[in-house]
């Protein structure tokens, strides 16, 4: 704990991430404006004492739509991370358990498949047969997800089962799953919340990278993506509309970044004190 | 006395890295052709340097593994190449005890709950409170407290973990035990702590034992007959003193020479 508190990168990951959940929160109960309502003749406003950060080009408040991306994009990230991170721990151990059987085989080999195209390039693929969305987005970005997680736990859970507490475990009578579940998991889990936390970050990059294409959250519900492609059009008007949700979404990745480098080095074992 | 444990012509071999890729796969041999019979109550040694075979043995005897050729009896029955389910009914009567007391404890688990995972399967309708009881009195008699019993393996040194897996392999009161190098990373001092303590345990719950060991002091010292193993061979076989007063093989000759002399 007290490792915790003096760790510099851990602790800007802690704040700020908390400080972007704390946001979205609020925005569920209150925002300055309502992000939707447009206001032609208070268009392209700057920063002031009305609109904190401004207006764009139908005159809505930017802190409003700030403040809704932010749970928009936190909301992508939790479901993508979530499908990703069960669905690639379960085929991870599962490829792990049977190792070098034709079903090891076949679950990692199809996983390369899809790792093999980047992953933004893959979400495209997917989102072109699925339509656009938010919904969609969420899907597509934890499909790509998927690989990452699995290959991880399937390392993870190989070394564990190496371990002679697993011998014994099976000298003590136990079966395949409640081996998985009593000692591989508890054992593995860490190194996954902290590919997790990276993992959030990179699907927050991916959800404003598909937004900015306009195939990720559709209009009128805000995204930072969409925010930075409206922008761009005004950007020698009012260059401060893109510089916020560009912002927003580095502040948010280096957030979850930090988070997860703070977290490997606190839960690395070599590091732990006796 | 009648026979606990048989081995009849096992054989164990493991695959190599293959060399390139149309290099014809080759094996080297753990266990080629070992055959012996423990009987009931007494003491096994099974000696032999690093690479000679022993802790395969070790893994084919409790039927971790299965051997290619040969079988493992127990009570006459055949155990090995059974699959993890069909085992389930004699795996509590024999349990192992491993060498490094540092990986055989689940590091996330509390001593409660390892010492407990054989009775959960062995026992599945055990009350908390006598699972409780059970645990503690077993605690007790390997020389820790109840003070053990939520706290975790980290917490422990060596020695005291040796004696948590000591007490998780004879929860179940097994019938056999075999201990593959059981004191070889403790400190010297600690080393006859353990080794005294399985003796008693033997004699207490009438156990045989099968003590795999490359020091030959200790297996002289705990063992009824003795096995010399080499290159996954026996090399010689038999009563403890007569084969250390008088070996008929070089290579075991060999060894007791390089014993050290205190």
């Amino acid at each position: 704990m007290r490792r915790a508190l003096s760790h510099p990168s851990f602790m800007i990951g802690v704040v700020l991430s908390a400080a972007i959940l704390a946001v979205a929160l609020i925005s569920l109960v209150w925002t300055p404006y309502d992000p939707g309502q447009m206001r032609i003749i208070m268009r392209l406003k700057p920063p002031g004492a009305d609109f904190w950060l401004g207006t764009d080009q139908f005159g809505r408040d930017v802190v409003s739509m700030l403040m809704v991306g932010t749970r928009n994009a936190l909301m992508v990230g939790l479901v993508a991370v979530g499908l990703g991170l069960t669905a690639g721990l379960v085929l991870g151990m599962l490829a792990a358990r049977f190792q070098g059987s034709f079903l090891d085989e076949a679950l990692m080999r199809s996983l390369d498949f899809v790792f093999a195209f980047p992953a933004v390039l893959t979400a495209i693929l997917i989102l072109t047969f699925m339509g656009p969305g938010l919904a969609n987005a969420m899907i597509a970005i934890g499909i790509f997800n998927i690989p990452v997680f699995a290959r991880q736990a399937r390392g993870a859970a190989l070394q564990v089962m190496a371990q002679d507490y697993v011998r014994a475990a099976r000298l003590a009578g136990c079966g395949t799953f409640s081996i998985l579940r009593r000692h591989v998991l508890p054992n593995i889990a860490g190194l996954m919340i902290v590919q997790a936390s990276t993992q959030f970050a990179l699907a927050i990059l991916a959800e404003a990278g598909l937004s900015y294409l306009g195939i990720g959250t559709q209009p009128p519900n805000p995204s930072w993506g969409r925010m930075l492609n409206d922008a761009q059009t005004f950007l020698s008007r009012a260059p401060l509309l893109a510089i916020f949700p560009g912002a927003a979404i580095a502040l948010s990745v280096l957030a979850f970044n930090l988070l997860g480098d703070g977290l490997r080095d606190l839960l690395d074992p070599r590091l732990k004190e006796r | 006395m009648s026979v606990i444990l048989e081995a009849v012509d096992l054989h164990r071999h493991y695959p190599l890295p293959r060399e390139g890729i149309f290099a014809r796969r080759r094996h080297v041999s753990a266990v080629n052709g070992v055959s012996f019979a423990l009987e009931e109550g007494k003491v096994l040694g099974i000696v032999g340097e690093s690479g000679s075979g022993k802790s395969t043995l070790a893994r084919l005897l409790v039927g971790l593994e299965a051997p290619e050729k040969g079988e493992v009896r127990f009570l006459g029955q055949r155990i090995s190449g059974l699959g993890d389910a069909a085992l389930r009914p004699v795996r509590h009567q024999i349990q192992m005890v491993f060498q490094d007391p540092f990986g055989s404890l689940d590091p996330r688990m509390r001593v409660l709950d390892s010492i407990g995972e054989p009775l959960d399967v062995a026992e599945p309708g055990l009350a908390p409170e006598a699972r409780r009881e059970r645990i503690i009195g077993m605690l007790e008699r390997v020389g820790l407290g109840e003070g053990a019993l939520t706290r975790y393996p980290h917490q422990f040194s060596g020695g005291q973990r040796q004696r948590i897996a000591i007490a998780r392999a004879l929860i179940t009161h097994p019938k056999l035990l075999i201990a593959d190098e059981p004191v070889s990373a403790l400190d010297v001092s600690v080393q006859a702590q353990i080794l005294n303590l399985l003796l008693d345990l033997k004699l207490e719950f009438g156990l045989s034992l099968v003590f795999i060991s490359h020091d030959l002091g200790i297996v002289r010292y705990l063992s009824d007959r003795v096995i010399v193993m080499q290159n996954g061979k026996i090399v010689e076989e038999g009563e403890t003193e007569a084969l250390f007063s008088a070996p008929a093989e070089a290579y075991t000759r060999q060894l007791i020479a390089a014993m050290p002399k205190l």
